[in-house]
């Protein structure tokens, strides 16, 4: 499955994107096969958070065409929302709802989108958070919990609602050191079932170990793309070469 | 240097003892510390106590009439109420002690308090009453109430030293019979006031309708969840309202001659309305609009070929209901409380119309109620009132669409903009050309739309404040699990909204008790109204102006006071500021 996407769930062609003058994306051409994990890296400002929010519509592309799912982004709010609830978002901010319980949290989405039962969702929400690795939360706030234990209560959120694809968008950049590697297992544990992930991340161990295929971004362009082996080992753009040697060097 | 490591774990050490400073100390430390400070307070100490000599002087002047007061209660209470309806008015606070019985029961249960901090507060009060009645005794004449002043208050203040010196380590005792002793003392207080039976007996019987229906709030527990016996209460508390205000207040009575026509129709569209949410919310998109469309061209037409109000009123309501329903009622449990929504709305509709229009047969100068009552319902109902008509208003100002924003902000500045005095004068004279001829409002109703889309104004751009406190990233995080715009603002961010600015929302509602005040400028009898104006020119209290602002004053204060204490502990309650 690598560079190749002989099932794509997700697919860009020539996606361009500005704020104002400044131009955030300039032409993001990929598509993304099922049950593939992608890692984006790059520098800060290089366009691979608008990317992938603009993969889920929480930014307008404004050229080009990115289909998920078989189903085209438009401007129809029909369409948006239904793509929405089929892709889960963690945030690097974690963004959980402060006004309410860790299980009120993963229950909240079932219930009014998925239109679950109170008790179906909340069975799910149980089985979820066990999964990640903290059942005993479930009644606390989410101020009470650790930056890792929110984050992982924040995928299980997103788990809730059974999407096809997960993105992150830098989900360890706001924790502490020892509490990255409670969310990375979690997140490693999810591409092995098989989910179709598109991660921004900086951690270069999980890259290596769990991706698919690494896109490298710089100035809203997909500048070298491969196998993480071979992306590692014999980076081909000097601007990759640099890079890495800046990432890995200390 | 070399590295050294600490031998772990070290045993937890007790936390320092707090330092115990003799009163000098104290008074050292933080009256006269330094020579300007100790100025300060000597002359703070000489500017005070003659402030308070002279406020005394002023009370217990024997030229105050005090005893003019409790033989105008009913004046204060109602006004020009007929008094041979009174017992209208003693079941509108009989209703509210039941309520206030079964919430403290379902709200306050099993609270306790921390009996040091009660017997504080006896030792407190003793000891005020006690400087008072001492310093009293300087003013012109001795009375009774200085005796009681100082040998009650001496009691109650020796009573309670002795008991915090018997209460060693901390004890807590519960919050109901706290309460019902702090009441038993206010019924004392009624009998030992010179007023009439006919204001005690009812008194006291409201007393004992909050502690009857306290030990009914107790006993339900037993059998339903808090949970729930929660949600029926407060939507008692919110039916009481339009129930006191329409149905006790003012005993309305039912033409049938004028209801007759048009009444069998509004029975049928309620009945029907259920149906048609069924239908749209099973239907596919294009058919519910279709739906959609035909009632909204409908309501129009009824407003056109001028159907009776009830009906039209009850068109548009259906067309919002029919509108709301892919967001409110996909679901087949959420259909259901929709269809209760839409019952309850219907026949409120109905009820108002049937009995809530028209004349009372209890309108004494074009208005029927007058007093701290009025204050209350007005101060009460525009705070309710308001609030949705806020929320909505603040919601259409961060909206998108560019209509709904640009009709909010017109709306807020234009509102905000006028003073309350001509938003009065305006509900008061122009609200009757928008109503078919023949037909008025009260002026407690025109007064209230008033003091409502005034308020309203002030909520929603407090309440916008709040909206803009809510990171974009819960919109975003809404928006990534798919919700809908509604269900984003109802469920994420106005609930978090609303939660930051409850202090704001409180001040906005003591001010809005104050300014109910100002409906004396059309010709109501609000209570300041009653205190200033009308009890002194009454012939056995003639002249007793001062004694009436004073009281009036006390009275605002005291309420004001207290919802301003209540807010602070809802705060505390949900968290403000700790998140």
């Amino acid at each position: 499955m690598e560079n190749g996407a002989a099932n794509p769930i997700i697919v860009c062609e020539n996606v361009k994107k500005w704020f104002g003058d400044f131009q955030a994306l300039r032409g993001v051409t990929t598509s993304i096969a099922e049950g593939e994990v992608v890692v984006i890296i790059g520098p800060s400002g290089s366009g691979k958070s608008t990317f992938i929010r603009c993969i889920n519509r929480l930014e307008q592309h404004q050229e080009g065409r990115i289909v998920v799912g078989g189903t085209e982004l438009t401007s129809d709010v029909r369409n948006i929302e239904r793509i929405r609830s089929e892709v889960g978002m963690v945030f690097q901010q974690f963004n959980l709802f402060p006004h309410l319980t860790v299980l009120q949290n993963i229950t909240l989405a079932q219930v009014w989108v998925r239109k679950r039962a109170r008790s179906e969702a909340e069975g799910r929400a149980m089985a979820l958070l066990e999964r990640v690795g903290i059942p005993e939360q479930a009644s606390k706030h989410p101020g009470q919990l650790s930056g890792g234990q929110q984050q992982r209560v924040a995928i299980a959120r997103s788990l809730a609602m059974d999407p096809k694809i997960m993105l992150f968008d830098e989900p360890t950049s706001a924790l502490d050191p020892e509490m990255i590697k409670e969310v990375l297992e979690v997140m490693q544990e999810l591409a092995q079932t098989g989910m179709t992930i598109l991660a921004v991340t900086h951690e270069m161990g999980f890259a290596r170990e769990v991706a698919n295929r690494i896109l490298l971004f710089d100035e809203g362009q997909i500048i070298e793309e491969g196998h993480p082996t071979e992306f590692f080992a014999n980076p081909r753009h000097p601007r990759t070469k640099m890079f890495l040697s800046q990432i890995l060097s200390h | 240097m070399d590295n050294h490591s600490v031998e772990l774990p070290l045993p937890p050490e007790p936390p320092p003892k707090a330092l115990r400073i003799g009163w000098i100390d104290w008074v050292r430390k933080n009256l006269f510390n330094t020579v300007f400070n100790g100025t300060l307070t000597v002359l703070l100490t000489v500017g005070l106590s003659m402030t308070i000599l002279a406020a005394l002087r002023f009370v217990f002047s024997p030229n105050r009439r005090w005893e003019v007061i409790p033989p105008n209660s009913a004046n204060y209470a109602v006004e020009a109420y007929p008094r041979d309806d009174l017992v209208n008015m003693w079941w509108s606070l009989w209703v509210i002690a039941a309520l206030v019985g079964v919430s403290t029961a379902s709200w306050g249960a099993g609270g306790r308090v921390s009996a040091i901090k009660v017997v504080a507060a006896l030792r407190a009060v003793g000891a005020t009453a006690l400087v008072v009645g001492v310093l009293s005794l300087w003013s012109p004449a001795g009375s009774v109430t200085q005796s009681v002043l100082v040998w009650g208050g001496g009691a109650v203040f020796g009573a309670g030293i002795v008991a915090m010196r018997m209460l060693r380590q901390e004890r807590e005792v519960s919050l109901s019979r706290v309460l019902a002793t702090l009441g038993a003392l206010l019924v004392a207080l009624v009998w030992y006031l010179p007023l009439e039976a006919t204001t005690t007996w009812p008194l006291t019987g409201t007393a004992l309708v909050v502690a009857a229906f306290h030990w009914v709030g107790k006993l339900v527990r037993r059998w339903a969840s808090p949970q729930r016996i929660k949600r029926v209460v407060t939507v008692l508390w919110v039916v009481s309202f339009p129930v006191i205000y329409l149905q006790i207040q003012r005993s309305p009575t039912l033409v049938w001659e004028e209801v007759a026509p048009w009444l069998p129709w509004a029975v049928l569209l309620i009945a029907v309305g259920p149906l048609v949410i069924r239908t749209v919310s099973r239907a596919g998109r294009e058919q519910a609009a279709g739906v959609n469309f035909l009632l909204g061209a409908v309501s129009i037409f009824a407003w056109v070929i001028q159907w009776p109000m009830a009906i039209r009123i009850l068109f548009l309501l259906l067309t919002l209901f029919s509108l709301a329903t892919p967001t409110f009622a996909a679901s087949s449990r959420a259909r259901r409380m929709f269809y209760w929504t839409w019952l309850g709305g219907g026949l409120c509709t109905l009820y108002f119309f049937l009995l809530g229009v028209g004349s009372t047969d209890l309108a004494t100068r074009g208005h029927f109620l007058g007093g701290f009552n009025l204050t209350v319902l007005l101060a009460l109902g525009g705070t309710a009132l308001s609030f949705p008509l806020g929320v909505m208003l603040a919601l259409g100002r961060t909206s998108s669409m560019p209509i709904f924003r640009m009709l909010s902000v017109l709306y807020i500045e234009v509102v905000r903009g006028v003073p309350l005095i001509t938003v009065l004068f305006f509900g008061d004279k122009v609200i009757p050309r928008f109503l078919p001829p023949g037909l008025d409002f009260a002026g407690e109703a025109k007064a209230l739309l008033a003091i409502t889309a005034f308020s309203a104004a002030y909520l929603a751009e407090n309440v916008r404040g709040g909206l803009q406190s809510v990171s974009k990233g819960q919109s975003e995080a809404a928006r990534a699990l798919g919700m809908s715009t509604a269900q984003m603002t109802m469920l994420i961010t106005l609930p978090q909204a609303l939660r930051t600015v409850i202090p704001a929302l409180v001040g906005q509602a003591i001010a809005l008790f104050k300014d109910t005040s100002l409906v004396a400028i059309i010709g109501l009898a609000d209570f300041l109204r009653v205190a200033r104006d009308i009890v002194p020119n009454q012939p056995d209290s003639l002249g007793s102006i001062l004694e009436n602002l004073l009281l009036a004053a006390l009275v605002y204060w005291i309420f004001a006071f207290s919802f301003s204490r209540a807010s602070l502990r809802l705060e505390r309650r949900l968290g403000v500021g700790t998140r």
